[in-house]
């Protein structure tokens, strides 16, 4: 490295802060803007660069929108203008920017000379990456989906082959056998080929009410709820107990199948992670919208940071298909307390006029 | 067949047999396709009760299906742990390892016994043949073995 004269310092930094694509503010200590460069003019509306080239309005205030604190995601509390003795040197800073709107931006904010009382406030637009790391969540969230799909499918296409095709070869095989037989064994192959017939109707059934139970299109949410815990009790031994104060009967189509699913995959999830020999499922309404509760009291997980057990698609199918009808979803869980799974969704109006 | 005894068979089993839980799976008698867990003996809690099984589902209902012994020494790494809520008896009683076998009648499989151990390798092979060498061919009016007669 060559020794650098000052001069040839003060150079570089000229030209630093003339062709930086990140825009550099000098701010004094009541964060009144004593100078910014050409990337920082860009970001201003030109009509508000000019009252701040004029000298009309001096504050950062004038374009900025807040910051993300631990607290809040766009905030003016504890701002960071005012507030010099917390750590700014990175956060995330959201301004009103010349023809894109409201913009979130990397920022720093620190004194660099601290007997004239001067601040740097230099800014790094983040749209670009924002929006490269949206896409790569999505592309990965979409895989995950087909992944899904196809696995289910997967199970079906087992199931069709391992159970129903392998009982009707066993009937046929067995019809085929009858032509040799006495007649006083022909009477007792029927009986067992009655029976072999009736647990296929059965599997068959069971696989037709896993893609899409009737109930739901003929009786509604109650009854489809209560047929569905009848077999979670059954399949798997735990307890739903299940308590509907719904006043409405049926809902729009959608919204009863969005629902319904919701359901039947936070059940699933604490029969398979909870550990508990109980769930407690709640249906209710209150003022105009839909409330479904679905509480264990089981091993419970961290929220923010889950540990990955089946797909990893279930919390956020869960969520995507409630936000399709406008609904919320909460899951609230602690270690060794359980899990609770609050779903929210309006019920239109115009069910109640028909 | 309602003459047997297969509550005092199956304590003696566990008794015999030193492991921790003995279970008999039967179909219902009005519904050929369903298996609930009839006689017991070991158990922690009472939950095996609302178990109810069908043909391929779970430990009873996958021999009931195959008509073979279904023998699995060490559960936590011989079942995926995140398909153990198919095999709800194994997690109630927290079984670590089993020997379950199918049992005939007319040639069909009407009962699945289950021994089992809550400890890994309790139950494996070894305590298959002993069953078998042992209990000769029935178990009261059932038969361990499809005997080929047709």
């Amino acid at each position: 490295m060559i020794q650098m004269t000052n001069n040839q310092m003060i150079d570089f930094l000229v030209k630093m802060y003339q062709n930086s694509t990140e825009a550099i503010f000098f701010l004094d200590e009541e964060g009144n803007i004593l100078s910014l460069n050409p990337a920082a003019e860009q970001i201003i509306d030109p009509s508000l660069l000019q009252k701040i080239k004029g000298g009309n309005i001096n504050s950062l205030c004038s374009f900025c929108r807040g910051y993300t604190s631990d607290e809040h995601l766009m905030t003016c509390v504890h701002c960071y203008l005012k507030d010099p003795e917390s750590d700014f040197t990175s956060f995330q800073v959201y301004l009103e920017t010349n023809g894109k709107g409201i913009v979130p931006y990397a920022a720093s904010y620190h004194m660099i000379d601290e007997e004239n009382g001067v601040y740097v406030f230099m800014l790094r637009d983040l749209t670009l990456q924002y929006k490269k790391q949206e896409l790569v969540y999505r592309n990965k969230m979409l895989q995950k989906t087909i992944d899904a799909q196809e696995k289910e499918r997967r199970r079906i296409s087992r199931e069709l082959h391992d159970s129903v095709v392998q009982e009707l070869i066993s009937t046929l095989v067995d019809i085929r056998v009858m032509r040799y037989m006495d007649e006083k064994d022909i009477l007792k192959k029927i009986d067992d080929t009655e029976g072999t017939l009736n647990r296929l109707i059965e599997d068959i059934r069971d696989l037709s009410v896993f893609l899409r139970p009737a109930s739901l299109d003929d009786l509604g949410l109650e009854a489809a709820f209560r047929s569905h815990f009848k077999w979670v009790k059954q399949t798997y031994g735990i307890e739903v107990s299940f308590t509907s104060t719904i006043k409405q009967r049926r809902y729009l189509p959608n919204m009863e199948t969005t629902v319904y699913r919701i359901c039947q995959e936070a059940v699933l999830n604490a029969v398979k992670y909870a550990k508990v020999a109980e769930i407690t499922v709640i249906l209710t309404e209150s003022e105009d919208r839909l409330e479904l509760y679905v509480r264990d009291k089981g091993e419970g997980f961290d929220v923010d940071h889950p540990t990955v057990k089946g797909s990893g698609i279930g919390l956020f199918g869960m969520k995507e298909r409630a936000e399709l009808i406008n609904g919320k979803l909460k899951v609230h869980s602690e270690h060794h307390k359980g899990t609770t799974v609050f779903l929210s969704v309006p019920i239109p109006n115009q069910l109640e006029e028909e | 067949m309602e003459s047997f005894d297969f509550q005092t068979a199956i304590h003696q089993l566990h008794e015999i047999y030193e492991v921790d839980l003995v279970a008999l799976a039967m179909v219902l008698p009005e519904e050929q396709f369903l298996l609930k867990w009839k006689y017991i003996s070991g158990n922690l809690n009472q939950q095996y009760k609302r178990i109810q099984l069908r043909t391929g589902k779970g430990v009873a209902g996958a021999v009931f299906k195959s008509g073979k012994p279904y023998i699995v020494s060490n559960v936590p790494t011989q079942i995926d742990p995140n398909k153990m809520y198919h095999y709800p008896i194994l997690q109630f009683e927290q079984i670590k390892s089993f020997v379950a076998l199918p049992l005939f009648k007319n040639h069909r499989v009407t009962a699945v016994l289950l021994v089992a151990s809550r400890e890994i390798e309790g139950a494996g092979i070894a305590l298959y043949q002993r069953m078998m060498d042992e209990l000769g061919e029935c178990f009261g009016p059932l038969y361990l073995q499809e005997l080929m007669t047709n």
